[in-house]
């Protein structure tokens, strides 16, 4: 039993290896460093921010395609608002195999605006 | 005596690889060898080998059974999505020292009445409340999975003084 590199073959993996696991550490240094790279001169702009927030979403989605995790599915959500002393709360709960499965989260903030980063990796068996 | 035991019926999705069974003379043992195949867009098939004595008896024939549906439906999601909501803060108004209970509530009512629905489904839920205050807010996100079986559902509600915004992503096993 062992994973194939093609994808028709068959893969008697239904746990993943060590090696494999969805890492929350790694991940959140990751979205991290993209938070961090485009947002650092922006504002917010409610012309731009919606373009910008699915921008954000589709990159940092690729960046955790690109670390190798290929048997997981991914969710990245990503939430920016304008900052003006209100107060937020986002929570979430997930419903999974908890050996499996895991997420990891960023917040970004600058003078105008805040950003939250969720990524949630789940195992596809 | 003479047992005569037939295999009624034998179906199999062609994703599932190779289903070998024999009919052996003795009559008591059967053997049947099942590789599971792993595929991106394997669906969920149950089937049912009923071994009869006496005459090969086409009544008995077991049908080839199908679990229940496995794709998202946006529909009742968003019915239990809309009740969570209004059940955990349906008349408040925003108070600091309340909000974190108020998530915790909506995101497990959720998730409860989405775990009974007893689906072969994994579920993440997300809920952000904001304060009404002028400010501007913007989600988006960005999904890599199964665009056939898997789907989100995004509810959003908003009284007086806050807003909320529940969502649900359903990903099949």
């Amino acid at each position: 039993m062992g994973e194939s590199a093609e994808t028709a073959d068959n893969s008697y993996v239904i746990r993943p290896n060590f090696q494999h696991k969805f890492k929350p550490a790694a991940v959140k240094e990751r979205i991290h460093q993209v938070l961090k790279e485009e947002l650092a001169s922006k504002e917010y702009d409610p012309e731009q921010v919606p373009a910008l927030t699915r921008a954000l979403s589709e990159t940092i989605k690729d960046k955790l395609k690109e670390m190798g995790y290929d048997r997981y599915k991914l969710v990245v959500q990503v939430v920016i608002g304008e900052q003006r002393g209100e107060g937020v709360k986002m929570a979430a709960r997930c419903f999974w195999d908890a050996d499996t499965d895991s997420y990891a989260q960023d917040i970004y903030m600058n003078d105008s605006l805040f950003c939250v980063a969720a990524a949630f990796g789940c195992f596809y068996y | 005596m003479l047992h005569f035991l037939t295999l009624v019926s034998c179906s199999y999705s062609s994703r599932f690889g190779i289903c070998t069974t024999s009919s052996p003379s003795s009559g008591i043992d059967r053997e049947i060898t099942w590789y599971p195949l792993l595929e991106l867009n394997v669906t969920d098939v149950r089937m049912r080998i009923k071994w009869s004595t006496g005459s090969s008896n086409r009544s008995n024939m077991e049908e080839f059974q199908t679990g229940e549906e496995t794709t998202f439906v946006v529909d009742e999601v968003s019915t239990i999505i809309k009740e969570s909501v209004e059940g955990a803060i349906g008349g408040n108004a925003y108070t600091h020292s309340r909000v974190n209970q108020w998530t915790s509530n909506v995101v497990e009512q959720c998730l409860s009445q989405l775990a009974k629905l007893g689906k072969p489904f994994k579920y993440i839920v997300t809920c952000i409340i904001m304060q009404k205050n002028g400010a501007g807010l913007q989600t988006a996100s960005s999904c890599f999975w199964d665009n056939s079986t898997d789907g989100s559902c995004t509810v959003r509600w908003e009284n007086k003084s806050m807003y909320c915004i529940v969502s649900v992503f359903g990903l099949a096993l």
